[in-house]
């Protein structure tokens, strides 16, 4: 014991002693530590637990109780926030009554009837959806949900009380707002807080003032009625499974104070891949920290070779000198963890004590996750500690009269695990391709273990490549030999910037193959610019004060038309088309109308087309879809129904100025063979004839919509390709730190351990320039490798990542509904190599870090060629 | 003695640092060594020797005087031509940390006419030839391989590889045996019969006894000059 603190002095005070390296080093490990607290803690002080948010959800009550849209059995999570039903639903429900709920409750239950949901407010030419509550807040049962500032709480369905939120829309008390699409006006007589959502618009108002009558719009699912339960016992998981049976869902004070330890057979779909996610970050994360912060404790070693061969010297066993250098790891490691650890608290406590939570609008009461907190900080001292371990075993095996005789005193460093490395690389690799049928998450798990099976082959590699490099000019070649003499330093660095460059290149592989099956799989029907208003469910004089509204917001403007087709039963009915080639999504609305709609489509004027179109034939942009000079459509109900039926047009083949929005365009008089009444219920503005500003649109829109809730109205934005370029700077720039830093913290002991070869190679004549090229050839080496293989394996998984992303999207249900694995996905992947990023990745990073390794390179001799 | 010196100091003065801390390492220094000349220069620690051989060589310049080796006075060069004239005129050998761990005994004679721009090809037979005049036949394997005698061959064979003649020496046998150290004295005193010059470095009186003369530095002058003085010890 003693042992080992003289071992833990000797590291402290080393590690005052060399300042710079230690500040790397507890960089290297408190950053994270510090970055990953301070998320934990946040998040958890900004989320309101279920135990946190009982009183705003339950005021007084036992449990809140809410309606599902079915009456069959339901499964819910704990806190009934999300549920599932296992069946269709049967169409809709009918509302409860309070005395069927109360007798699933059990004698004695009160119910105060609380309803969830919004409600719009007439608000200038518009209206605006405010989150509302339908409850009487002057019921006890309700003590805690929300807190009166001002005024008093509503006490007839006339009144309401509002948030502060909701000055913004001029509600002051006193005043009226107009409420609902009936234009209800109600008064304001208090401002209410709720204790979470600090800076939310809410409205609270007694049951019936605020949501329209549920049976009048049984489509809108968003509003949820539902009661406050006082019960003479508690609601216990039974009580709730009990309602679920009924369709209900319950949150109750009972179950979230001691959750049921299983809510089977309901499990949150997401838990197992976030739970994977997270432990395969914090891998990725504790595994570069060791291998970056192993050459730094290297250098360390290497400067205190002699101080440790003077502890052997004085009977120092091996085992004390690894016992010297680990207290290293733990004294680094652990004042790392601890000060990242106190910075995030310290920082948490700061944005608490600004209530910064007010930024995002939530803040609940300051809290620590007690147990991550504290894993990430072990993980971090463990992390010390692992990268300490390698240069713990070198300490113990050094030459002790060599190094105290003053000449090179090292072991030699093994050619790593080969056997073990070729094994886990085959089963990571042989996983990644399996994993392709599971989730994106554990394709990269998969690559974990593919790049841990790399880093034990890494010393390997790097012997390998030091061969290759005997025909370079000689000071890439003394180099190279030099980075394979030291392959426990230079494997650690090779396989720090390694294991960076695959993940990064991974996920640059996915992001964009991901964006190239966004882009090729986008179409539209129309030109990106094109106002487009749609009015489907309207009848023709509701669609005629629409497109009246339309003329007189747009004067002057040429109105483009087009149709849809109706059944004999009024029943609109989609025309489908399906297929035109691989990664040719098909759609679901052709466009129907007459010859401006052809020339807007087609983007160009056509004669030719246009005059088959006024005959009554198809114009079809993809040769493909027209067999036999006929196009096959679909027809399907697009609301209810399950019939449908194939029927052809006559059609002629054109070619569309962009053919990515342009498929094929119907003429209204064409339904008519197949049995459809051809009704306008689309307006089109061409971008040509007038574009409307964004400021415009959200008016126009606000208008349109006032007019009739049931038009839409929007902009054709067209494929928006410019999110990929961001998304892999930041990659690029991420990979650029990582590589980089491994590699100069590498290199700076490279060069440290080459100076006496510097300067015998000074003393034969070698100029400055020479010994610069040498230490930018380290650095070269080592960016150069690691890069090289990390991309190949990164390519590797960013392709099993994109199979995955591209073909098959919800693979997940199969493992939950069916049980048993899901299979390959079926169909081709859209793997597309962003290959300049790859470029730059293998070839600049390397040349950029070898420029800046020569350029900063000291060439000033030291000759240390005695000892005396 | 011919003159025509190979290596010329004249009235060289090095001071390290400045103010109350400076040190004056060597003082006046005049010494001159000619072709087929081995002087010993002898002193205790901190007497100013491996200053002297140094400057001599072109790693470090003098704070005041001269330095001219084959002819060409040192004190008008770029570091970069001093680069060159150490590789063409100039090979050091020291007591250890010669030869460069990564590189073949070959390889490391190899190493001055390569970085000279000779193709390896050639550089590679003239390096065998040196190091066969030494009597090394394992031209392939890496120092960490060879004896402590064979590793101060090969820096023999590479201080005077190509047309060099200035062969500066700091100790070469500090760190071996005596009969090996005799072996490579004796090696040092042939290559000096066959045309070189030789500045040897050492606080050995024994190997003093293979000079032609032996200068004594005392605090960074030179204390006293024997032409041959301990002929009688060889």
């Amino acid at each position: 014991m003693s042992a080992f603190s003289a071992a833990l002095r000797i590291s402290r005070r080393d590690a005052r002693r060399a300042r710079g390296r230690s500040a790397l080093i507890i960089t290297m490990i408190g950053l994270p530590v510090l970055v990953i607290t301070l998320f934990l803690i946040l998040m958890e002080t900004m989320s309101i637990s279920s135990t946190e948010g009982v009183t705003a959800e339950l005021g007084t009550a036992d449990a809140r109780i809410r309606e599902t849209y079915t009456r069959g059995e339901v499964y819910q999570d704990v806190e009934g926030r999300d549920w599932a039903a296992p069946a269709e639903p049967g169409g809709p429900a009918r509302s409860r009554t309070a005395a069927e709920v109360a007798a699933l409750l059990g004698a004695g239950t009160r119910l105060v009837p609380i309803g969830q949901g919004s409600v719009e407010v007439r608000n200038g030419g518009g209206y605006d959806h405010v989150s509302a509550h339908e409850v009487d807040l002057r019921d006890p049962l309700t003590a805690g949900m929300y807190r009166l500032v001002e005024g008093r709480l509503p006490a007839s369905p006339q009144e309401v009380a509002v948030t502060p939120g909701m000055r913004e829309l001029g509600a002051r008390i006193g005043g009226t707002l107009t409420v609902t699409r009936q234009d209800r006006p109600v008064r304001v007589v208090g401002v209410v807080g709720h204790p979470h959502h600090l800076d939310g618009r809410e409205m609270v108002g007694l049951p019936g003032t605020l949501f329209p009558d549920r049976r009048d719009d049984e489509a809108d699912w968003s509003i949820r009625a539902g009661w406050l339960a006082d019960t003479p016992q508690p609601v216990t998981w039974d009580v709730v499974r009990r309602l679920n049976a009924a369709g209900l869902t319950a949150f109750s004070r009972a179950v979230v104070a001691d959750p049921p330890a299983s809510t089977a057979p309901y499990a949150a779909e997401s838990d197992v891949d976030r739970i994977g996610t997270v432990v395969l970050i914090g891998v990725m994360i504790v595994l570069e920290v060791v291998l970056l912060a192993g050459p730094a404790f290297l250098v360390g070693l290497r400067r205190r070779r002699r101080e440790l061969a003077l502890i052997a010297a004085q009977d120092g066993s091996p085992g004390h000198l690894r016992m010297v250098v680990l207290a290293d790891g733990l004294v680094l490691g652990g004042g790392a963890a601890l000060l990242g650890l106190v910075l995030s608290l310290g920082l948490a406590g700061l944005a608490v004590v600004f209530e910064a939570g007010r930024l995002v609008g939530r803040a609940g009461p300051f809290d620590i996750p007690v147990v991550p907190v504290a894993a990430v900080t072990s993980l971090g001292l463990l992390s010390g500690l692992a990268a300490a371990v390698v240069p713990a075993v070198q300490a113990g095996r050094q030459d002790v009269a060599a190094v105290l005789g003053g000449r090179r005193g090292e072991a030699r460093d093994r050619a790593g695990r080969p056997v073990l490395g070729v094994i886990l690389l085959a089963a990571g690799v042989g996983a990644t391709f399996f994993a392709v049928r599971l989730d994106v998450v554990w394709v990269s798990a998969a690559a974990v273990l593919s790049q841990l099976g790399l880093i034990a082959l890494t010393p390997r590699l790097v012997r390998a490549a030091a061969g290759l490099a005997a025909r370079l000019p000689l000071p890439f070649r003394l180099a190279a030999r030099d980075a394979s003499r030291h392959r426990a330093r230079t494997a650690s660095a090779v396989a720090a910037v390694m294991t960076a460059t695959a993940a990064f290149t991974a996920a640059g592989v996915a992001i964009n193959s991901n964006f190239a099956d966004n882009r090729d799989s986008f179409q539209t029907t129309v030109p990106a610019g094109t106002l487009v208003i749609t009015g489907s469910e309207l009848d023709d004089g509701e669609w005629a004060e629409v497109t009246e509204a339309v003329r007189e917001r747009l004067p002057g403007v040429p109105l483009i038309e087009a149709a849809e087709g109706r059944d004999a039963r009024g029943r609109i009915m989609g025309t489908r088309i399906r297929g035109g080639g691989p990664g040719m999504p098909g759609v679901d609305s052709l466009p129907i109308g007459d010859s401006r709609l052809l020339r807007l489509i087609q983007g160009r004027p056509d004669p030719v087309a246009a005059e088959a179109f006024a005959a009554g034939k198809a114009v079809v942009f993809n040769p493909a879809l027209v067999r036999d000079g006929r196009l096959a459509v679909t027809l399907f109900p697009r609301h209810r129904g399950e019939d449908h039926k194939e029927v052809t047009f006559p059609a002629v083949v054109a070619e569309a100025a962009d053919p990515r929005h342009a498929v094929a365009v119907l003429p209204a008089s064409a339904l008519r063979t197949v049995g459809l009444t051809a009704v306008v219920r689309s307006l089109y503005v061409d971008p040509a004839a007038h574009r409307i500003g964004i400021d415009q649109l959200s008016r126009f829109h606000r208008e349109v919509d006032a007019v009739n809730k049931e038009t839409s109205t929007y902009v054709e934005r067209g494929f928006d390709d410019g999110y990929l370029a961001p998304q892999m700077w930041v990659l690029l720039g991420a990979a650029l730190v990582l590589v980089l830093g491994g590699t100069f913290v590498a290199t700076g002991l490279a060069a440290a351990d080459l100076r006496p070869d510097l300067a015998t190679m000074a003393s034969v004549g070698a100029p400055p320039g020479t010994r610069r090229l040498v230490v930018a050839g380290q650095a070269g080496f080592i960016a150069g490798l690691g890069v090289l293989v990390g991309a190949l394996a990164g390519v590797v998984t960013g392709i099993g990542a994109a199979w995955h992303m591209t073909v098959q999207e919800y693979s997940h249900t199969f493992v939950l509904l069916r049980g048993g694995l899901p299979p390959f996905p079926d169909g081709e992947p859209t793997v597309e190599l962003p290959w300049l990023f790859l470029a730059v990745i293998v070839i600049g990073l390397p040349v950029l870090a070898a420029a800046v390794a020569g350029l900063f390179a000291r060439t000033r001799v030291t000759l240390t060629r005695r000892m005396t | 003695m011919s003159f025509d010196p190979v290596v010329r100091l004249a009235d060289a003065t090095r001071v390290h640092g400045d103010g109350p801390q400076a040190v004056h390492a060597l003082r006046g220094v005049n010494l001159e060594v000619g072709a087929g000349e081995l002087v010993a220069v002898m002193g205790s620690s901190g007497s100013g020797k491996s200053t002297l051989l140094n400057l001599a060589g072109g790693l470090d310049r003098p704070t005041s005087g001269a330095v001219t080796v084959e002819g060409t006075p040192l004190t008008s060069l770029t570091a970069k031509e001093l680069a060159a004239l150490r590789r063409r005129h100039v090979g050091y050998v020291f007591q250890d940390l010669n030869l460069i761990p990564s590189l073949t005994a070959a390889e490391n004679v190899m190493l001055p006419r390569e970085l000279d721009g000779v193709r390896a090809k050639q550089a590679r037979r003239e390096a065998l030839a040196a190091l066969a005049e030494v009597g090394l036949d394992e031209p392939d394997r890496f120092p960490d391989e060879l004896s402590g005698g064979q590793r101060q061959r090969v820096a023999i064979a590479r201080a005077l590889a190509g047309e060099r003649r200035l062969l500066l020496a700091d100790e070469p046998t500090g760190a071996l045996d005596t009969p090996t150290g005799d072996e490579v004295l004796q090696l040092l005193r042939a290559r000096c019969d066959a045309g070189a010059a030789v500045l040897l470095v050492t606080h050995e009186s024994r190997y003093a006894a293979w000079a032609d003369r032996v200068v004594f530095l005392r605090d960074g002058m030179i204390a006293d000059s024997t032409d041959a003085a301990l002929e009688t010890a060889r």
